[in-house]
């Protein structure tokens, strides 16, 4: 290694008290994160250096951190509506009204993003699907024993879609 | 009178109930129509399938990465999403290795198709300022294989010699500069 884990005690006087603590196990074998791996790019001794001592950070650094926090925070929250206003609107429509969040739903899911998007004729089903789907969503709402012969139809074909994924062999499908 | 004191409390309530519940309504549209913005151009009619979601994989090496965000696209291709928050506007050769650890996870984990390029969105840590996307080509499957297994051996001290931080910037600001000199000497 070129590098020396001395440390001169004016550089720790001027450092913060250490963030966290890394083990000084074999590292071979252990699960990397892909932040950790990602130092690798701003410096292989910095690695080397919180791997001896853990990670330090000045004070420009935590404070750079904190804020980034709480960007982060926002980015994550920003996100949080966009999704909850796109289930507003609606993606998912008939097998989440008939069998909520149910292994039909994911493997009828999984036919739409697995069989369905990839071609040109899939997307337009998906596009047809998504336009109707709604109505027929208020509909089921609205009268509920209307439900019985959906969820009884919906249910046939996710049992086959089930069992075709089986044949194929990729097991996917399967809860 | 009581009872009409009651009327006015009740609908003063429901009043203050239908206003509150409406400023949460603007302010989830406000961070929605933000939320868009912040989406490059290509991902405009992508649907947000995760967001700080943790993949894992064992092999061929040990992953773990959290996404930030992952937008599919309407062909079903999954294209990642990396936040972060610096002055310069730029993406940063860690960028890429971070979203191409995440990518060999979410296929390792998941089996689904993930694009081989990612968005880095920088934002400057200011209250105004707006967000940049820069699109990146990811590393494939193999250099980041050939990466964790350079930090093992780096790590495990088999001879490999750990290079300095290309950017003066990011010397100045380690905390291990007096050490990392001193080791030069």
């Amino acid at each position: 290694m070129a590098t020396s884990p001395t440390t001169s005690s004016h550089q720790r006087s001027t450092r913060e008290p250490a963030m966290g603590k890394r083990s000084r196990r074999p590292v071979s074998g252990r699960m990397v994160s892909a932040s950790d791996l990602a130092q690798m790019g701003r410096c292989e001794r910095l690695v080397v250096f919180e791997h001896l001592h853990g990670s330090q950070c000045t004070v420009r650094q935590q404070q750079a951190r904190a804020r980034g926090l709480v960007e982060h925070e926002h980015f994550y929250r920003e996100g949080l509506a966009a999704s909850a206003q796109a289930a507003r609107k609606g993606r998912c429509f008939i097998a989440t009204c008939v069998f909520g969040e149910a292994w039909q739903t994911e493997v009828l899911r999984r036919f739409r993003d697995e069989a369905l998007r990839p071609s040109a004729w899939g997307r337009r089903v998906i596009r047809l699907y998504y336009r109707g789907a709604p109505s027929i969503c208020v509909i089921l709402r609205r009268w509920p024993p209307l439900q019985v012969p959906m969820r009884m139809l919906l249910g046939a074909i996710a049992i086959g879609l089930r069992w075709w994924s089986g044949l194929r062999g990729d097991g996917k499908c399967r809860r | 009178m009581s009872a009409l004191a009651w009327g006015v409390g009740y609908a003063v309530a429901v009043v203050g109930f239908a206003l509150v519940m409406a400023w949460r309504r603007s302010l989830e549209t406000h961070a929605a129509r933000a939320e868009q913005a912040s989406r490059p151009a290509a991902l405009r009619d992508a649907e947000l399938v995760y967001m700080e979601r943790l993949f894992r994989i064992s092999t061929p090496v040990g992953l773990v990465a959290k996404l930030d965000r992952a937008y599919r696209k309407p062909s079903g291709l999954i294209v990642l999403v990396e936040f972060k928050t610096r002055w310069r506007n730029q993406s940063c050769l860690s960028d890429v290795i971070q979203l191409s650890a995440q990518r060999m996870a979410v296929v390792g984990q998941t089996g689904q198709s993930v694009a081989s390029y990612g968005y880095v969105i920088v934002k400057a840590p200011a209250p105004r300022a707006l967000p940049t996307a820069h699109r990146v080509k990811l590393m494939t499957d193999e250099q980041v294989v050939a990466l964790v297994r350079r930090r093992e051996e780096i790590l495990a001290g088999r001879g490999v010699l750990a290079r300095k931080a290309s950017s003066l910037k990011t010397c100045n600001a380690c905390a291990f500069r007096a050490d990392c000199d001193s080791g030069d000497k």
